[in-house]
């Protein structure tokens, strides 16, 4: 069984096109365990009680953005591991600054190809 | 990128670009042939926006170029809202542009609309207005912090393509249009 087939994914976007470009990329690369949430919040609980491999963030989002995300899983024991990326429309260095302070793994930003998205994952994870 | 006019007041906006303000007197300038437009406003933080962007190959799928080329349009312009203390669920969008000025841009104008109509259905953001299609050139004035957007044809004829980084002459005395 391949990587692609065992990488569990969460997307968190709170936009719906976003959610459904960022998905529909997934199951071009095969990767077919990928779950997605609009709301960072909702995502962190879900997380916390289900970790995946891999999180996939949109950075603005209403109520917790993406860095926020981030720390609070880096916060806690059951969701520090997970690998995170950085999804954004406009990847700032304070926010690249701020990400790598945090733990980020990787960041891509959009719009991307499926082919940048193949490769951003898998600097995170290996080869697909 | 937003584009600041010189006093503040008028801005004009060419393809790729998006403003947003807040400010009382402000109006968001541009002028439209195949290109879309989408204005927003959210009227109890009284705010809004405009982008001008185009999907060139006008090609469907989700993880087409195109859809994401637009959807990142939209997405800056959401965000910037949202930034400046926009409540997503109040926005409100007119849609203007996407004319099929060339036959080379025919295609291309019906996959536009296609898309922003689809865009905010997604999104949950109703169109109170649209004027898509047809074959004149739009010049559009959006006042952000009304709301109020309004609609002037260009002549085919006097029709400078949207895709040249040009200053747009003065408009004409056309028929204008309240939306």
């Amino acid at each position: 069984m391949s990587l692609k087939d065992q990488l569990r994914i969460m997307v968190v976007d709170d936009m719906s096109t976003s959610r459904a470009i960022i998905t529909n990329t997934l199951d071009e690369l095969g990767i077919v365990h990928n779950y997605a949430e609009n709301d960072g919040q909702v995502a962190l609980n879900k997380l916390a009680a289900n970790p995946v491999h891999l999180v996939l963030s949109d950075y603005n989002m209403p109520k917790m953005d993406g860095l926020q995300l981030l720390h609070a899983l880096r916060q806690n024991r059951m969701t520090q591991q997970i690998g995170f990326i950085l999804v954004t429309g406009r990847a700032t260095p304070e926010i690249v600054q701020q990400g790598q302070q945090l733990g980020l793994n990787n960041l891509i930003e959009k719009p991307f190809t499926t082919a940048q998205m193949k490769a951003c994952i898998e600097r995170v994870v290996g080869p697909l | 990128m937003s584009h600041i006019a010189m006093g503040g007041k008028v801005v004009t906006i060419f393809q790729g670009e998006f403003h947003v303000s807040d400010d009382p007197g402000a109006v968001i300038n541009t002028l439209l042939g195949s290109c879309i437009a989408v204005c927003l406003h959210e009227p109890q933080r009284r705010i809004g926006g405009m982008n001008h962007f185009l999907l060139p190959e006008g090609q469907g799928g989700s993880t087409s170029p195109d859809v994401k080329q637009g959807a990142h349009a939209m997405e800056l312009l959401i965000n910037d809202m949202i930034k400046r203390g926009a409540m997503r669920s109040k926005l409100t969008a007119k849609v203007f542009g996407a004319g099929r000025i060339t036959q080379r841009f025919s295609y291309v104008s019906e996959a536009n609309i296609a898309f922003v109509r689809q865009f905010l259905r997604a999104e949950n953001i109703p169109c109170l207005a649209e004027s898509v299609g047809g074959e004149s050139a739009r010049r559009i004035r959006f006042e952000p912090v009304t709301g109020d957007a309004r609609q002037m044809l260009v002549p085919r004829s006097d029709a400078k393509e949207d895709l040249r980084p040009v200053r747009p002459p003065p408009p004409a005395a056309n028929p204008v249009e309240l939306f």
